[in-house]
């Protein structure tokens, strides 16, 4: 075989046929555009001849189309799996914050019921200890700076009362709870008002003490605060007495001391002094009628005899 | 890199089976652009291998590839796709004799120049597929994917270059052996 020395003139030998092809050609886009049913069906034809030889060309590059997609899928999964690891941490921290917001929003629901007397000013804070010992029943509140918290005021929940403040300081008070041993607060009955003192027992349970004879109380009657003595307001929620016989009479704290998070401090009026009793607020009058109950638990006979 | 110096399969007349070979090569890679077409990367826009085989074998083994050749190839393509019909038998048999207008300068020049010169002459002849678009049409293709289609073609002629090297010097061995 020798090699043609020169395209040029390889082309002058041929350029008869290639001007005519070129024109053939040309023209051919102008027989497409016809549409020619003839041509359309040859197309067909050839198609249908070519269809098995294109699918055995296809084949291996729809395999190698495969191991790419394949390749690429694997890529984007170690990017995916990367991403959803970050997008797992972040979501285990909002969880984490969600569970201590849902665990925080659960303990300030125990306080926004709190019903707030006339005169008093409420203040939440939080209660930091526990009790941790069998020995005294007190719990240690935070409640910031600047809060007037003085000696006694009532420690309450949205379901009753959990004690008062027996110490005081700048941000954390001591509250000595109902459960104390040295806790002893004026009750009375709901239904029937007899009088009393719910006395803690450092146990879970106090002990109705001071009732009088004639008092029947019933399982599962509240007991709320008297106001008697002027300390602690009258009418929040101490207990409900479980036990009632001729030995004692227990209450139940309406509050689960064992989980105290947040507390709202009643706090008094300065120029209220604890322990002095505002005998306009805390006593009524003597009736006219005889019979008419005068306090909680006394007539007017039982106040002169 | 040119493998003009070398090579004596680049005859005037060429055996009618290396030339039948020639055209099988082509039909085979114009049915291998078809099957990239399953491609979503080529979807709408393969590269046009068998435009770049037809430019190797025109410009250092024109006997190879007489233009009858690539004018039966151009018609394959045309009766496989549904493209207006002629459009690439043309433009192919015009891009061939471009292609061997120049073939003889081209020759003594090295690849970059003789890539840029076939860069060159395929966006013009992508340019001529265009306007005979419109001319038939009166409306423009996606210009994108046609350029994307050029793009990927003059991006893959090194390889065809360099296959075609190594194929030419392989079987110049063994003719010689």
């Amino acid at each position: 075989m020798a090699r043609k020395p020169s395209g040029r003139r390889a082309l002058g030998h041929s350029r008869l046929p290639q001007i005519l092809i070129l024109i053939f050609s040309f023209l051919l886009i102008f027989v497409g555009k016809a549409d020619l049913v003839l041509l359309r069906e040859a197309q067909m034809r050839v198609n249908e001849f070519v269809t098995p030889l294109q699918k055995l060309v296809s084949a291996p590059i729809e395999a190698a189309e495969t191991m790419f997609e394949g390749a690429r899928t694997v890529a984007s999964l170690r990017a995916e799996a990367t991403r959803l690891a970050a997008e797992n941490r972040r979501l285990r921290r909002w969880q984490r914050r969600a569970e201590l917001l849902e665990s925080e929003n659960r303990q300030l629901r125990t306080v926004t019921g709190v019903i707030v007397p006339q005169d008093r000013e409420v203040v939440t804070a939080r209660a930091v200890t526990a009790p941790g010992s069998s020995f005294v029943h007190t719990i240690q509140v935070e409640h910031g700076s600047d809060v007037p918290v003085q000696r006694g005021d009532p420690v309450v929940t949205a379901d009753g009362l959990v004690g008062f403040v027996i110490e005081q300081g700048l941000k954390h008070s001591w509250v000595l709870l109902v459960s104390d041993v040295n806790a002893r607060i004026p009750i009375i009955l709901s239904r029937s008002s007899w009088p009393g003192i719910a006395a803690g027992r450092n146990t879970n349970y106090l002990q109705l003490e001071f009732l009088p004879k004639e008092a029947q109380p019933a399982i599962g009657e509240l007991v709320q605060t008297s106001g008697h003595g002027g300390i602690l307001p009258a009418g929040i929620a101490v207990g409900r007495v479980v036990k009632a016989d001729k030995d004692a009479v227990l209450i139940e704290p309406i509050v689960d001391l064992r989980r105290l998070s947040y507390v709202s401090i009643l706090l008094r009026d300065d120029t209220t002094p604890a322990g002095i009793v505002d005998a306009d607020r805390f006593f009524t009058p003597l009736p006219d009628v005889a019979e008419k109950r005068l306090l909680e638990g006394f007539s007017p006979k039982d106040v002169l005899q | 890199m040119t493998p003009q110096t070398s090579i004596k399969l680049a005859v005037d007349t060429a055996p009618f089976q290396h030339r039948f070979l020639a055209v099988i090569l082509c039909v085979f890679l114009v049915l291998v652009e078809r099957g990239l077409a399953q491609w979503g990367l080529f979807f709408d826009s393969t590269p046009l291998i068998s435009f770049l085989v037809v430019a190797y074998l025109g410009l250092f083994f024109p006997a190879l590839m007489p233009i009858g050749s690539v004018f039966l190839i151009g018609l394959f393509c045309d009766f496989l796709s549904l493209d207006p019909f002629g459009m690439r038998s043309f433009s192919l048999t015009v891009f061939y004799v471009f292609i061997r207008w120049q073939s003889e300068p081209l020759r003594e020049e090295d690849f970059i120049t003789i890539w840029a010169q076939i860069s060159l002459l395929f966006m013009v002849l992508s340019g001529v597929r265009l306007t005979i678009y419109f001319a038939l049409n009166w409306s423009f293709p996606d210009v994108l994917s046609l350029s994307y289609q050029t793009g990927m073609t003059i991006l893959i002629f090194p390889i065809v270059f360099v296959a075609g090297s190594f194929i030419s010097t392989l079987l110049q061995r063994n003719l010689q052996t």
